[in-house]
């Protein structure tokens, strides 16, 4: 699956919080890696050439495009996919937001729209729709328009900021949203 | 469900007209949902096609001994190592090209291989030989007798008998509608104008490419896995391709990434059928590129129209007269039906006199024109909608009031014959857009005076493709929980959600003790396909049928635990009781083991459903009593702004009323709105497939540009209810309509803010500075 022996390379990085250490050729993405080798299929593949965004994972807290990535060049990373989301075996707020708001159609993008949006709220709390529209531009969809999926990163954010700056768990049954 | 049941069972309605969370989300948020990109088999291997670079060639030779040669390489195979053909609507495509290819992108090779690299560079190892033809690239040009030929004998090829070839020419089909006199028509009409509209290419960008597996076993079978629209179109057209019967080849649906018809037929599903062949029994599968979604898959039709149109001058539509002609490229897809489809919408909604169609579908070297999400009609509403605002506009009349005067009302007749019956709703939705539109109020001023503000709106109508047929199987567990199993396919539209919304309705259980499958063609019974906007109508009725079939089971089994009558029995709620002692229920559990003990059965109800009296049209006329077994209506207002100095157009805000009979879920049909109307929105303003001499120069997404989270104005989603009496709960269809209305409205506003009127989509910015310049110099 990692291409055909000539020129390995040794790389321990950390998955979703658990460690790997791993053999990659020098041009192997992380996309590839991610996906084909360590069977996380929810990093997507939707252009290999770094413009649709369903392939966005977080690498240090920084959202990046895997399918441009080496994963050679990522020894001692800490890479966060969608499968990596859930707090405590919970939904995070960005997916729970995404769930109640509809903003999910095809799904497809929809990875790589978390992920971007987590960076986005790790750096700016409480964004305006405006911020959310600027950092979600590199994430291709075509079903939704786009209404939706913004509309839910607003909501995490509103969520995150009255539970905590981890938020993951929804709000507890009865227990009114802030700012809702 | 007669008129007056079905308003009972929606006023009863406690799942159906709900708006709930989709039933998808959770796996989809995880990243847990399976696509056929994400799909892998032990030993799979990985395929990948030498493509053609030349639109019209002759192929001389193709030299594979190289690539044959590579390490991890287990199968190369070209076209004559497969003589297959396959087809929708004509059987005129071979798995890989023979003799000569008829588009660049046309695959000649193929390999499979260990991986994905070693394919790569064995497609780069084989060599092809080719001696470039003259080609055809425009349809009108493909239209003249001394065109070259792209084949040689369209009517030596299987069709589908709906479809009109004409011998040694490039016309794959030729679609007529005749109703009247239209000649008379002008005569008696005060005004006649003609203009000519066209539509561009448009690529469908799902934002999953096609991905296909393949494999053979020893007794011959294929298994096929495949994101497609449509499980049974696949198998259908397989089977006879490579003449087994359809036992033989068992369709397997995976997670569909986007689709917007693009995933509705065949297309490489042929290239790892012909590679798994030659493997042994290991699976082949392909994934497209990027590129190969822009060169190799199939894109939105280009349509040249010509509409004349005879009016009064007090706005009553006279007569009308269409050519529409629609290029589908090398080879016929199911292009065919596009520009017979799209020529049944070519009056609007409105009532004529007279009509005369005729709409041709040409073959060329260009890209292959297939579905795309309306199949033809929004290329129409182009046209007829940009049409009615000249018309207003030189007769003086208010666009509003000119659409209002000769717009469908029930018992009208439509050009094909038809007369409309029920759930006529376009003066709604145009009322509606136009009163929360605020369309009468002045628009809010604009920022500066090099920019100019207008207001425009369009309608359409659709039809769905008549008859088709969906089959269900409802299984009731052993615990009273629910089983659908069908073959419509959850694209993203939302069908498994409203599919269990209906279900749940109907036996009055929580939609959680609902379950939806998946489609596999060896145990989900048929469908026709998901596309036409006919799931919740067709796969709807199908469902309620199985319930109905399963209820009666039930009934029957409760007879005797109760001790009465099987037509005493009441079945609701999740439980059954005898009639006038709903205090003594019992659930379907109880039931269920009262006849076959403590484990229990499963039950089974079977559901077919086609359209009632619906007829294909006559071939001479396009006349037929029912040419559609529902119709869909929708209005949207746009307000834009124009930059009079840059002839950018921003669009500020669009109002969408869509008439859908009953929205099973409304937030579904809002969300469908929104996208769609989106979608809508890069085809007015910057999508455009660039083909030049038949190669196409913007085959990325760097490239080619489908609209951001920056590109998206105010959308305001209106639902329209008038529920049709034989939809499930009233409901009709919504996802081709979404995006039809979106263009002409956007080119009505911009005619509105500055007497610049588009007839050729996209109105680019060139385009629109170029007009302002003409009006200024004038």
């Amino acid at each position: 699956m990692m291409g055909d022996g000539m020129g390995k390379h040794h790389v321990s990085m950390t998955v979703n919080e658990t460690e790997h250490e791993i053999e990659v050729d020098a041009n192997t993405t992380l996309l590839r890696l991610l996906h084909d080798a360590l069977f996380l299929p929810g990093t997507k593949d939707g252009c290999s050439q770094g413009v649709c965004g369903a392939c966005t994972v977080l690498v240090d807290g920084k959202a990046v495009r895997a399918c441009l990535t080496l994963a050679v060049r990522l020894s001692g990373k800490q890479v966060t996919t969608v499968e990596g989301l859930k707090v405590d075996g919970a939904l995070h707020a960005i997916q729970q937001a995404f769930v109640d708001e509809g903003s999910v159609q095809c799904g497809f993008c929809t990875p790589g729209m978390l992920m971007s949006s987590v960076a986005l709220l790790e750096e700016n709390p409480r964004p305006t729709e405006g911020d959310v529209r600027e950092a979600l531009v590199g994430n291709l969809c075509r079903c939704t328009g786009y209404v939706r999926i913004v509309r839910a990163v607003l909501a995490a954010s509103r969520m995150r900021l009255g539970h905590g700056p981890r938020g993951g768990r929804r709000p507890p049954a009865g227990h009114e949203r802030p700012h809702a | 469900m007669s008129q007056q049941s079905a308003v009972e069972a929606i006023t009863r309605a406690v799942h159906v007209g709900q708006s709930v969370r989709r039933l998808d989300a959770l796996q989809k948020v995880t990243g847990q949902w399976v696509y056929g990109s994400d799909h892998q088999l032990p030993g799979m291997l990985f395929g990948k096609a030498v493509r053609s670079p030349h639109p019209h060639a002759r192929i001389l030779n193709v030299d594979i001994g190289r690539a044959r040669r590579l390490t991890g390489v287990r199968a190369v195979v070209t076209g004559k190592d497969v003589p297959y053909v396959h087809g929708s609507a004509v059987r005129d495509e071979p798995f890989l090209a023979v003799g000569k290819v008829r588009y660049a992108g046309e695959p000649v090779a193929a390999v499979a291989a260990i991986s994905p690299e070693i394919a790569m560079e064995a497609v780069d190892l084989i060599e092809v030989e080719y001696a470039e033809l003259p080609g055809v690239f425009d349809p009108l040009e493909a239209m003249r007798p001394d065109a070259p030929l792209v084949h040689e004998d369209v009517t030596a090829y299987g069709r589908e008998p709906i479809f009109v070839p004409y011998p040694s020419t490039n016309i794959v089909n030729h679609t007529k509608i005749r109703s009247g006199d239209v000649e008379q028509g002008f005569r008696e009409s005060d005004e006649v104008f003609e203009d000519v509209f066209t539509t561009q290419y448009i690529q469908h960008a799902p934002i999953e490419p096609h991905a296909a597996t393949a494999q053979f076993t020893a007794d011959g079978r294929l298994t096929l896995w495949a994101n497609t629209q449509s499980p049974y179109n696949y198998q259908r057209q397989m089977a006879q391709a490579l003449q087994v019967p359809q036992s033989y080849v068992r369709v397997i649906g995976t997670g569909v990434g986007g689709g917007f018809g693009s995933k509705l037929y065949l297309r490489l599903e042929p290239l790892a059928v012909a590679l798994a062949m030659h493997t042994d029994g290991r699976p082949v599968k392909i994934t497209y590129t990027r590129e190969e979604e822009f060169i190799a898959a199939v894109v939105k039709h280009p349509a040249h129209m010509t509409f004349k149109t005879g009016v009064k001058r007090d706005g009553t539509l006279v007569a009308r007269k269409i050519t529409s002609i629609f290029n589908t490229g090398g080879y016929a897809d199911t292009g065919p039906q596009v520009a017979r489809n799209g020529c049944f919408s070519g009056t609007g909604p409105y009532r004529f006199r007279s009509v005369w169609v005729d709409s041709y579908c040409l073959y060329t070297n260009g890209p292959l024109g297939g579905a795309f999400r309306g199949y033809g009609v929004p290329q129409l509403t182009w046209a007829h909608e940009s049409q009615m605002d000249m018309i207003a506009a030189r007769l003086g009349l208010d666009p509003v009031e000119f659409r209002m005067k000769n717009l469908f009302d029930v018992g009208d007749v439509t050009c094909t014959g038809e007369v409309l019956r029920q759930s006529v709703a376009v003066k709604e939705t145009l009322r509606q857009a136009v009163e929360v539109s605020g369309y009468r109020d002045p628009l809010p001023p604009t920022p500066s005076r090099s920019t100019a503000r207008g207001r425009g709106l369009a309608t359409m109508h659709k039809l769905t493709y008549t008859p088709t047929t969906a089959t269900a199987v409802i299984k009731l567990n052993q615990d009273g929980s629910i089983t659908i199993l069908s073959s419509s396919v959850e694209l993203g539209q939302g069908a498994y959600t409203a599919l269990s919304q209906i279900v749940a309705e109907k036996f009055g259980v929580p939609i959680e003790r609902v379950r939806i499958s998946t489609p596999d063609t060896d145990y989900t019974p048929y469908d026709q396909s998901t596309s036409g906007s006919r799931t919740v109508f067709h796969m709807g009725n199908a469902l309620l049928r199985a319930a109905d079939d399963a209820m009666r089971q039930l009934r029957e089994l409760a007879a005797p635990l109760l001790d009465v009558p099987v037509h005493l029995i009441e079945c609701g709620d999740g439980t059954v009781w005898v009639k006038g002692h709903a205090g003594e229920k019992k659930t379907f559990a109880e039931v269920i083991r009262s006849r076959f003990g403590a484990r229990g059965a499963t039950i089974q109800g079977h559901g077919t459903f086609t359209p009632p009296a619906a007829a294909y049209p006559d071939l001479e006329t396009g006349q037929t009593p029912k040419l559609s077994a529902f119709w869909m209506y929708a209005t949207h207002v746009a307000d834009v702004e124009v930059d009079l100095e840059t002839g950018r157009v921003k669009v500020l805000r669009i109002v969408a009323a869509h008439d859908v009979g009953r929205a099973i879920n409304p937030a579904g049909v809002e969300a469908q709105i929104e996208g769609g109307v989106v979608q809508g929105l890069g085809a007015t303003l910057h999508e455009e497939m660039l083909v030049r001499d038949g190669i196409v120069t913007n085959p990325s997404f760097a490239e080619y540009k489908i609209p951001t989270t920056l590109d998206v104005p105010e959308i305001v989603p209106l639902i329209i209810e008038d529920p049709h009496d034989e939809g499930p709960y009233g409901a009709k269809g919504l996802g081709e309509p979404v995006l039809a209305p979106t263009s002409p409205a956007v080119a009505n506003a911009i005619f509105n803010a500055t007497g610049v009127r588009i007839r050729d989509l996209p109105i680019t910015p060139e385009k629109v500075l170029a007009q302002l310049q003409l009006l200024r110099g004038r």
